[in-house]
């Protein structure tokens, strides 16, 4: 049974059907009319402090015909610092618009309500319908999004290209069609040019999607399909590893991976002592805005700047003082990348346990919202109910194929942002995944309240919902768990 | 696949080839005649050398059989370069009075004359009035290709990115839109497409070594800013002499009176290479002029009291390392509160020069164990080289 089909016995649209699409263009406008909203209260658009000015000059420089270059003035040397497609697009913005940021956040608010449609989309194939709009909701119609989609930063784009990659692996993996797992290679491959971090993805994807495929599972299928994403992944970021060898001589997408193990690395050689502050602050980061309540933020200051404040400390200051610390030998070495990723490297080599250990703060620094206020309430009660969803479905295992493929995604993104370097703003492009789990563990009380009211169905005990067949269900399943159709209350059984 | 689906496709790629045409790049205007003359340079009969001007100028360059004539005009006179193929017999060169690009040259009234690659080179205008400027203007000379690339960036990027990428991802979000992802089921293309690919990649080397930087330009204005930049760079690529002349050209443009956290690093930096050169007192007069700024750096979140004790220790090693005192730089090397190892060096290298061989190897050996983790020192990686071989010929 598919999951269509499955949805259709249930009265629960999936995605194609016109009650699916209407909710997802409706969520969809929604973002749109959200952002435009943030983009008329907050006109800032290039951000000191961020990596926006960077945008900005890659992108006047690419529009100037100077090619991929971080120079203000000549000579204007070819920079394998940042991922190329990003500046591109917003040089092409520049072109056509006479150099205006205002109009590249029009277009990031445009590709914004776009990617809360994929959202709903996606979540209607993967959790339901109402998770589905819940999730888009949770990503597209939030403060959060909106204000990132105001900034010259590569989240929104990126978030797009994840989320289209995505659905194509789940329809690859549905329908096992090689062009679907060819799309997804090439959304991939985009996304790797946007956010490098992406690169870990691709074996997940690749593997997951192909091995997971509904039906009899044959071994040179699973491998022709991994290799399909594999394949759309190599073609699209192929060109711009083969320029990167021709400017640097080294085969990688970007030259970033230095700079960030050189923000984190040095921490692992930080005493016993400091560890202290980091797990307050973790505690405090994880419970916020409760915490708030119970212990204020004004607690953690310790000068009259807002930025002198131990949580800050904790998620910033400390990072940019050990750059700062090693920028000028970097400088002056040969290679500033290599300098800097040997340093990092000679720190966990020298402290393991403790890089390891602290890789535990670093998953409260990607997940939670440091600092307290409305955004901070949406985006950490979104992580905390996804986390209950995931689990939920996983202990009860009732976690689908499409669902598990979701989580692992997430998990790869994790892993890989937590071994390098991690701030807040990295989990925006993953946000809309925690919104489709958060928005099913909100369902599922929500239709609990419902049929506890009496307004809703209850089959032997369990709340009907609009999860995907048993058929689709990871093997973990047992029998008697699968509900008889017979039992179900059904309006229409065609 | 059906007509429509066909006919969509095409829709697509047509209008992700007008988004490309209409953003293409182009030359701002008032740098079309630079790149004009770069063009015309590129069919001179002998390799062109030019000059970069930092600013727009209306360029010239004029290619014969037997040569070029680049012309870069200044309000105070034109900077002309000539490059002429050298006749079977050649008349033998003057006195040399200065070097350009490592040949022996040659200076009269405004004019640097100098032989390589088989062609005759003169550069002449108010640059070259005395040796001295002729040989500072010989020294922003730089070939055509790397002339191209640093004024107009690195040749490939323009098409790669607007000519593939973009309208692919234009392309791209069209199909993602019309969710045309049902077309083809069991297309042999998409494995010959991973082949390709994998083709594509197998054939870059990743040892393959990066082009050998020239050297950096010099600036063309005297700005403090950009000279610091310059002595950095030619720190970078070894020249350690002509770096040290750079930064004190640096002092001398006023650099000791930026803002504290500037000029504090800048001089640390000056007391490095003076040490290096081996001129004690200029590295304690400079070590001075740093602690006093960096004194008044205000504290923020991110420059703390921790990280001027560690700068302040890195200041009083140098000194004592100018003064010879290996007592004091002993134990700054053994005090293990501050992560820099860097006194260690310090120490090493006071040892070498008073001829304490075995003491320098251990105090090397201490230093070569801590970094690159507590090498913070602007010459570290000089440094590393340093101690390596001398450790290595013990």
């Amino acid at each position: 049974m598919s999951d269509g089909a499955y949805c259709q016995r249930w009265h629960l649209p999936v995605a194609g059907g016109s009650r699916a699409l209407a909710s997802a263009l409706a969520v969809g406008f929604l973002s749109l009319l959200v952002g435009l909203l943030f983009l008329k209260i907050s006109p800032e658009r290039i951000v000191d402090g961020t990596d926006s000015p960077q945008y900005d000059l890659l992108a006047r420089n690419l529009a100037a015909d100077r090619g991929f270059s971080f120079s203000a003035g000549p000579p204007f040397e070819p920079t394998t610092y940042r991922e190329p497609l990003y500046p591109t697009l917003v040089a092409a913005v520049y072109r056509l618009s006479g150099a205006s940021a205002d109009a590249v956040g029009v277009v990031q608010v445009v590709l914004l309500a776009a990617t809360s449609v994929l959202v709903v989309v996606l979540g209607a194939r993967v959790v339901g319908l109402l998770p589905g709009v819940l999730g888009g909701l949770l990503f597209g119609a939030t403060p959060e999004a909106a204000h990132y989609a105001g900034w010259l930063l590569t989240e929104v784009p990126f978030t797009l290209l994840l989320m289209a990659s995505l659905l194509f692996a789940v329809e690859a993996r549905q329908a096992g069609r090689g062009l679907d797992f060819l799309l997804a290679g090439v959304a991939l491959g985009l996304g790797i040019l946007t956010r490098a971090v992406a690169q870990s993805l691709v074996p997940f994807v690749a593997v997951g999607s192909a091995l997971l495929v509904d039906g009899r599972r044959r071994w040179p299928a699973v491998a022709r399909n991994a290799a399909l994403v594999l394949a759309g992944t190599l073609l699209v970021v192929g060109p711009w590893v083969l320029r990167n060898v021709d400017t640097s001589g080294r085969p990688t997408i970007t030259a970033r991976f230095g700079t960030n193990l050189l923000r984190r690395a040095p921490r692992a050689a930080e005493p016993v002592a400091a560890y202290r502050d980091w797990i307050v602050a973790s505690a405090w980061i994880m419970a916020n805005p409760l915490s708030e309540l119970l212990v204020p933020l004004r607690t953690f200051q310790w000068g009259p700047r807002p930025e002198d404040n131990l949580i800050w400390d904790f998620h910033v200051n400390e990072s940019v003082r050990y750059v700062n610390r090693y920028d000028p030998v970097c400088r002056a070495a040969a290679d500033w990348e290599g300098c800097a990723t040997e340093i990092g490297v000679a720190f966990i080599r020298a402290y393991p346990v403790q890089y390891v250990a602290q890789a535990a703060f670093e998953l409260v620094k990607v997940q939670f919202a440091p600092l307290p206020g409305f955004q901070a309430l949406v985006h950490n009660a979104t992580v905390w109910l996804a986390w209950i969803g995931a689990l939920t479905l996983i202990v009860r295992r009732r976690l689908t194929r499409d669902q598990g493929l979701l989580l692992l995604v997430v998990g790869a993104y994790l892993a890989s942002s937590v071994v390098l370097d991690t701030q807040v703003r990295y989990l925006v492009p993953v946000l809309p995944l925690y919104g489709l789990f958060a928005g099913w563990t909100v369902s599922r009380i929500g239709l609990w309240a419902a049929a506890r009211a009496g307004v809703w169905p209850r089959v032997r005990g369990r709340v009907v919902s609009g999860a995907p067949s048993s058929k689709r269900q990871i093997r973990l399943l047992p029998p008697r768990e699968r509900t008889p159709v017979a039992a179900l209350p059904v309006r229409d059984r065609s | 696949m059906r007509g429509s689906t066909v006919f969509l496709l095409v829709l697509l790629s047509l209008g992700a080839a007008l988004v490309a045409w209409r953003v293409w790049p182009t030359t701002p205007p008032e740098w079309v005649s630079l790149r004009s003359s770069f063009d015309a340079l590129r069919r001179a009969p002998v390799p062109a050398l030019v000059v970069v001007p930092f600013e727009p100028r209306q360029a010239r360059a004029e290619v014969d059989s037997d040569g070029y004539r680049y012309t870069l005009p200044r309000p105070d006179g034109d900077l002309v370069i000539e490059g002429r193929r050298l006749p079977v017999q050649p008349d033998p060169l003057g006195q040399a009075s200065l070097t350009v690009r490592g040949v022996p040259a040659q200076w009269s009234t405004g004019t640097v004359t100098w032989r390589e690659n088989g062609a005759r080179y003169t550069l002449s205008g108010p640059e070259a009035a005395s040796v001295q400027d002729g040989e500072g203007a010989t020294r922003r000379l730089i070939g055509l290709d790397a002339a191209q690339r640093q004024q107009f960036g690195y040749a490939v990027d323009t098409p790669l990115l607007f000519g593939v990428y973009l309208p692919l991802l234009v392309f791209f979000l069209g199909i993602v839109g019309l969710r045309m992802g049902r077309a083809a089921k069991r297309s042999h293309i998409p494995v010959a497409m991973l082949a390709v690919a994998v083709l594509a990649l197998a054939g870059c080397s990743p040892t393959r070594a990066a082009v050998a930087p020239e050297l950096p330009a010099a600036p063309e204005t005297d700005s403090p800013d950009r000279t610091w930049e310059y002595a950095i760079d030619l720190l970078r690529v070894g020249q350690g002499e002509s770096a040290r002349a750079a930064f004190e050209r640096t002092l001398s443009l006023g650099a000791d009176r930026w803002p504290p956290a500037d000029s504090a690093l800048f001089l640390r930096d000056l007391a490095e290479v003076r040490l290096a050169a081996g001129d004690t007192a200029g590295a304690r007069e400079a070590v001075q002029g740093a602690r006093t700024r960096l004194g008044r750096i205000a504290p923020t979140a991110q420059f703390q009291e921790p990280d001027r004790q560690l700068y302040a220790r890195l200041l009083d090693a140098l000194e004592a390392a100018a003064r010879g005192d290996t007592a004091t730089l002993d134990g700054y090397a053994r005090d293990g509160r501050l992560p820099t190892v860097d006194p260690a060096y310090l120490l090493g290298w006071v040892r070498e020069q008073a001829g304490d061989r075995s003491g320098a190897v251990q105090a090397y050996r201490a230093y070569l164990d801590g970094v690159p983790r507590f090498g913070i020192l602007r010459r570290t990686a000089v440094m590393r080289l340093h101690a390596a071989d001398v450790v290595r010929g013990a």
